[in-house]
């Protein structure tokens, strides 16, 4: 799992060197126009309507994100951004890091990059089948910023005619973030568990480290990837070879005087993904779709510790209304999102892999003028019978500057994945200015 | 003898006009902006009723293709959070058009549905159908009447779309064109919505010779939106025409670079 602990005498002096740095671009900027410097400031409060015992209650960080890309040759260039972020109310989330930071070769027909880089794949909106190769951060599982992780990797695109081939090799696994003990979007442990013979016994839970893949190239991953635009559709076949970003839990259970203790092991396992997706439109709507087959260690079921293997699919559909109430512009797009199980059996949407089940997910964007921006997302799973909804609004207050202004709701049954978090109802206020 | 003369003059005048049809008028317009290829820098200044401004810098590349099918990319390079972002459109002749939008945030490339010629091109008071080029076997062209606008002399010429697809698509029952007679550029544009209410008014200003080339160009275009009150302007700079663009460039590939 990845860790972002720094010392913060050491991130003054990061931060320090990190703007000198950038004073300097700057200058050079001036002089010719080699390197492109850009980036933001971003201002972060976050307020729950509830406050929990415990729990790091509120956000209030601020963000500088630093970029350079070079800009004097065709045939290469190269590309570091790097995030600085300190959180007042949870100094766990203070981090220098380093977002991606690659180089680019633009051969005749191929283009290769290596470094850290984040990798895009897939049609739909928001839930991707195909896109396996980077991990993400859920240390807040309602950031709607794309929070995916760079990878150290090496891509390569070979483009003969219509057809792209895409070919990825990642020689080291690293896994996504999760949310620490004190977060609230770590789910507590219950203080009892059922024994055997139906009784309740108290449980003293504890979390053991993650078992994951070893940290060389013996965790080595690759995806490969075909894709063509022929007649007004958009297509690609795809394939993952790696692991699971996301561990699969196992426990042991000793007995005590008092009643249990309970282990909880958190294993990373091994993945297959197949996939394929599309994308065409048909006037003045979108049409969009992907399909991925994750075949896990346990492709029978028969390993209660392994997630079983599965299929998921995206179909939606979107389309642009001009001239909505005076002459604003309105963007819809709603998409059904359904998992099988390949054996059969029936699995929490708690689950990290398996939220979306038989899930609608919407979006509308209206665009207030040349200044504002009103969003409303969400999604309802059917079977799980539970619902996220965030309302948006975003004030250009001037040219890259920014203010938005935003809520997150949930809902549902407990022990569903939003019914668990339906007392992280909260409100946020961005203040983001690009440069 | 005298009489002679004048009477001459005005036969010639007579001659002139009639030679001179609307639609003869509109074929010197159209070969005056058609283009193999073309490109150009854009500021955009966006203007709203309370006078606030927004400005919006793109750098935009066409191209026409052997099978009639024209292609254009658009680059945003500022403001800042949209810098990037950029635009790769097709127009088929024989099917939909291709569009696809990268977002750098994103880090991936979306097709996306066509446009209405009828919807604002980015939040601009320029509709696609006002920054496209027409084909003129949709409308009927009138000559109204000879006029001066900023000076110079032009044609005025009244533009009603004819056939049924295009009264359906089109967003105008009729414009009311003003091509200057020295180089056929339309300098003035009156657009009635379909109810007939004058409602956008298009002017050129800052026209001149674009080197290494036939053509001539207008560096600031200006549409006001009588309606709501907004203004855009355009501010174009280093032109280049015909000058030999790789179709290469207009490709998913090039758009990610």
């Amino acid at each position: 799992m990845t860790h972002y602990h720094t010392s913060i005498p050491l991130f003054k002096l990061v931060v320090f060197f990190l703007i000198t740095t950038v004073v300097s671009f700057c200058q050079a900027q001036e002089v010719d126009k080699k390197y492109r410097l850009g980036g933001f400031v971003e201002l972060d409060h976050i307020s729950y309507f509830e406050t929990e015992e415990d729990k790091v209650n509120a956000r209030n960080q601020g963000i500088v994100q630093l970029e350079v890309e070079s800009n004097f040759s065709t045939k290469y260039k190269f590309f570091g951004g790097v995030e600085i972020r300190e959180d007042l109310s949870d100094p766990d989330r203070s981090r220098v890091f380093i977002d991606e930071a690659y180089v680019d070769i633009y051969l005749k027909s191929m283009d290769i990059r290596v470094g850290k880089q984040i990798i895009t794949w897939g049609e739909a909106d928001a839930i991707n089948p195909t896109n396996n190769i980077n991990p993400v951060d859920l240390s807040d599982l309602s950031d709607t910023d794309d929070e995916r992780i760079g990878v150290y990797a090496v891509q390569a695109k070979y483009y003969v005619g219509d057809f792209t081939f895409h070919g990825v090799l990642i020689p080291v696994y690293d896994g996504s973030v999760l949310p620490k003990s004190n977060s609230r979007w770590f789910l507590d442990f219950p203080t009892t568990v059922a024994l055997p013979d139906g009784q309740m016994a108290p449980a003293q839970f504890n979390l053991a480290l993650t078992e994951e893949p070893a940290a060389d190239t013996r965790s080595a991953q690759f995806a490969l990837k075909a894709a063509t635009s022929i007649g007004g559709w958009d297509m690609s076949v795809s394939y993952f070879n790696g692991y699971d970003d996301l561990p699969n839990y196992s426990q042991i259970v000793t007995p005590t005087a008092t009643g249990v203790d309970v282990t909880v092991l958190p294993k990373i396992h091994e993945l297959e993904v197949y996939g394929f997706d599309f994308s065409t439109s048909y006037g003045s709507y979108g049409f969009r779709g992907e399909l991925g087959y994750f075949k896990t260690e346990d492709t029978k079921g028969e390993d209660q510790t392994i997630d079983d293997s599965f299929f998921q699919y995206v179909v939606g559909i979107d389309r642009n209304f001009s001239n909505i109430i005076g002459e604003n512009n309105l963007f819809v797009i709603v998409q059904w999102v359904h998992q099988i199980i390949e054996s059969g059996a029936k699995v929490p949407n708690t689950n990290l892999n398996n939220i979306f089940q038989e899930s609608i997910l919407a979006r509308m964007e209206y665009q207030l003028g040349n200044f504002s921006t009103l969003t409303l997302q969400g999604t309802y799973d059917f079977k799980a019978e539970n619902y996220y909804v965030q309302p948006e609004i975003t004030y250009e207050i001037s040219d890259g500057l920014n203010l938005t202004v935003l809520a997150d709701f949930f809902g549902g049954e407990e022990r569903t994945f939003f019914g668990n978090y339906r007392t992280n109802n909260r409100a946020q206020l961005k203040l983001k200015y690009s440069f | 003898m005298k009489t002679v003369w004048n009477i001459a003059v005005l036969c010639l005048c007579i001659y002139t006009v009639q030679a001179q049809s609307g639609k003869d008028i509109m074929i010197k317009n159209d070969a005056q902006i058609r283009t193999q290829d073309e490109s150009r820098d854009l500021t955009m200044i966006l203007t709203d009723a309370k006078g606030r401004s927004r400005e919006r810098k793109v750098n935009q590349y066409s191209i026409n293709d052997a099978e009639d099918n024209r292609s254009t990319i658009i680059r945003f390079s500022a403001p800042a959070d949209v810098k990037g972002t950029s635009f790769l459109a097709v127009e088929h002749s024989t099917r939909d058009d291709d569009q696809w939008l990268y977002l750098p945030a994103l880090r991936k490339t979306r097709r996306i549905s066509s446009s209405d010629i009828t919807d604002n091109f980015v939040g601009s008071d320029f509709t696609y159908e006002d920054l496209g080029t027409e084909d003129l076997e949709d409308f009927s062209y009138t000559v109204l009447r000879e006029d001066t606008f900023e000076n110079a002399s032009c044609y005025v010429i009244e533009a009603i779309p004819i056939t049924p697809e295009k009264i359906k698509e089109t967003g105008y029952s009729k414009r009311i064109l003003y091509i200057r007679k020295s180089e056929y550029l339309a300098v003035k544009v009156d657009y009635f919505d379909k109810k007939g209410n004058h409602t956008k008014t298009f002017t050129i200003t800052d026209i001149r010779k674009i080197p290494n080339s036939d053509k001539t160009r207008a560096h600031i275009l200006t549409m006001k939106n009588l309606r709501t009150k907004h203004t855009t302007v355009l501010r174009f700079n280093n032109f280049k025409i015909n000058q030999g663009l790789d179709t290469a460039l207009f490709s998913k590939r090039n758009l990610e670079k």
